[in-house]
């Protein structure tokens, strides 16, 4: 008896032996003839200047923390307002309302105390 | 349209976890408009609505009827934990209050985050308190719902929440050390058991440990649920520090902040334990055999690695995080004598709740103790630390005596009654081998439980007289730790018999 999960593990074959069969023909058959502009990061645009593995400031790490917390916040807001019609039209609209302001609050709450902690302070 | 009666239910089911969150957030907005000198303020607002979840905890307990709404229970046996966890986070609100200002002269504000001063400075108090209640949220969320998931976000509420309190001692390296350490460890943990309860789930196709017994496991698909629980009981191990799964131990309680180690014995102990009862239960209409080997094999090395490596350390904090990791090998010896035939029986459970009451009571009690051991901005934990304690602090050193007493099971305190319930049970289901191998390794904890005795009252006075009072939230929770010791020791009854009542809920 065949499998069900088979073909997807046809893709996964196809998928490799077609990547791996072009990219090894293409490093053997295809010419190598370097030059400098050639070689550069961006052939077109900025010198780079510097190695990309850099220590960089600690304030970056929390402003993007900070930012994935509000944008999952809306991650959470997008569906919920796609959906709020069906609740409406069930009676539950004002049930759904109070419980998307309560999560709202929360995260408020939490903005409130990161701002007066001085952690949006760019010092 | 949505039921009045169902909202009212299940406000009544979850009432302390609604007051822990509300108070949780309300000490942040505190800390949050009063940075300055918000502290004090939101330890005392932390405090109350701590004491009035309990309140209402304890109301839960008496009124008894069995509340099961959507994803929470409340049963008598979750009713029995949340008790005990938020008497857990008082302790150690009370603890870690003292404990910062004695260490640092901090301020009660602190330092806002993002601009560290050269010599980094003490986390900020306040935050100390509402890390606490949301890590009390996470463990009761941890135990009081049926449903894997919810149990599992509850365990990740409680473990950042306790990752970010290991660090809190920010002049300290090491407490650094011990908090990337316990993360990364952690997060294995947490990912082998949110693994094993996703195989679960393809194997049994239900969430809900309450409706493990309706389904049917198709013979050519079990070794997935094999798989899975393998995986779930790693997860578990970790989190209850049992040996396999001990290595980070010893490093993570030693550099955490004293009262937070204490919290940790503690709490996310009892948490995981009471969890992983629920776990084992329903895991009997499971075809996994293998479950209770495992469970001999891990007690038996437990007991062994713990006592044993206790012995040869120096730094008493270092010597109670071995401790911890044997108390848990008595307790899952508890467990695992519940196995007849294959299956487990909840029923022996009433003895590893008592012990996890007593258990808790001594261990914060001896981390209290410590909590003072404090000297010129850093932690005295060294033996010789302790040296003529007994001379120039005589009641804490009485006290500590007490505890150390305690937690090697000597008759008139809780120690002797938590262990004489766990082994009698043992003899009990014919487990003579493990109740034989508990007794002997108790003997050789006698050695390093008798240790900062010796060093306390027998090797002389200090070379310096440190003296000092005692802080009233300190002396508040040393007190109550002490009488808790005494009198489940001296009179367990009342309290064996909660436990009872707790136990006949795990089915």
């Amino acid at each position: 008896m065949e499998h069900p999960f088979l073909p997807i593990l046809l893709v996964f074959v196809m998928a490799a032996l077609f990547t791996g069969a072009f990219l090894g023909l293409s490093a053997i058959l295809g010419p190598k003839k370097p030059n400098p502009s050639k070689l550069s990061v961006y052939e077109c645009g900025l010198e780079p200047v510097g190695d990309a593995r850099e220590r960089f400031s600690v304030k970056f790490f929390l402003i993007a923390m900070l930012f994935i917390l509000f944008d999952i916040e809306v991650v959470f807001l997008i569906p919920w307002a796609v959906t709020y019609k069906g609740f409406i039209a069930e009676g539950m609209g004002l049930f759904m309302l109070i419980e998307m302001g309560i999560f709202m609050v929360i995260l408020a709450i939490g903005l409130l105390y990161v701002w007066r902690k001085g952690a949006l302070d760019w010092r | 349209m949505i039921d009045l009666q169902y909202l009212i239910s299940l406000f009544h089911a979850g009432l302390p976890i609604w007051i822990l969150t509300g108070t949780g957030l309300v000490c942040l907005l505190t800390d949050g408009l009063w940075p300055k000198k918000g502290g004090t303020a939101v330890f005392i607002v932390g405090f109350l609505g701590m004491a009035v979840a309990l309140f209402f905890a304890f109301r839960q307990w008496l009124s008894g009827e069995t509340i099961a709404q959507d994803l929470l229970v409340s049963d008598k046996a979750t009713r029995f934990f949340v008790i005990l966890v938020i008497f857990i986070g008082l302790l150690h609100l009370l603890n870690s209050a003292s404990y910062f200002r004695l260490l640092g002269k901090v301020s009660a504000g602190g330092s806002p985050a993002g601009r560290l001063g050269p010599a980094g400075r003490l986390g900020p108090a306040g935050d100390m308190v509402t890390l606490t209640l949301f890590a009390v949220v996470g463990m009761i969320f941890l135990f009081a719902s049926d449903h894997l998931i919810v149990n599992f976000i509850g365990l990740e509420t409680m473990s950042l929440a306790v990752y970010v309190m290991v660090g809190f001692n920010r002049r300290d390296v090491r407490s650094g050390e011990a908090a990337m350490k316990y993360y990364v460890m952690g997060s294995v943990a947490s990912a082998l058991l949110l693994y094993g309860i996703v195989l679960l789930y393809g194997a049994v196709g239900e969430f809900r440990l309450s409706e493990f017994h309706k389904v049917a496991i198709f013979p050519d698909t079990a070794f997935l649920p094999r798989i899975a629980v393998v995986l779930m009981l790693g997860g578990f191990f970790f989190k209850l520090a049992l040996v396999p799964f001990h290595f980070w131990v010893p490093d993570v309680y030693e550099g955490a902040p004293t009262p937070v180690t204490g919290f940790m014995a503690t709490g996310v102990k009892v948490a995981a334990f009471a969890l992983f009862i629920r776990v084992l239960t329903a895991l009997n209409y499971l075809p996994t055999a293998v479950v209770s080997q495992v469970l001999q094999i891990c007690v038996i090395l437990t007991l062994l690695v713990g006592n044993l490596a206790a012995i040869v350390q120096d730094n008493v904090k270092r010597m109670l995080a071995y401790s911890s990791i044997s108390h848990a090998g008595y307790l899952l010896l508890g467990l695992s004598v519940g196995y007849q035939s294959g299956k487990f029986d909840p029923s022996v459970s009433s003895a590893v709740l008592f012990y996890l009451a007593g258990y808790s009571c001594m261990t914060l009690g001896a981390f209290a103790v410590l909590s003072v051991m404090v000297d010129e901005k850093r932690e005295a934990t060294q033996f010789a630390d302790l040296t003529g304690l007994g001379y120039s602090r005589p009641v804490l050193a009485a006290v500590f005596s007490l505890f150390m007493i305690s937690l090697l099971g000597v008759p008139p305190t809780v120690g002797f009654a938590a262990k004489y319930g766990i082994f009698s049970f043992a003899v009990k289901n014919g487990f003579i081998g493990l109740a034989v191998l508990g007794m002997i390794t108790t003997v050789i904890s006698a050695y390093y439980y008798l240790r900062p005795l010796v060093m306390m009252y027998f090797c002389g006075a200090p070379e310096k007289v440190k003296g000092g009072e005692i802080p009233f939230p300190l002396m508040l929770s040393l007190v109550f730790c002490a009488v808790a010791v005494i009198l489940l020791g001296i009179w367990p009854l009342p309290y064996i018999d909660m436990a009872q009542k707790a136990a006949t809920a795990f089915k």
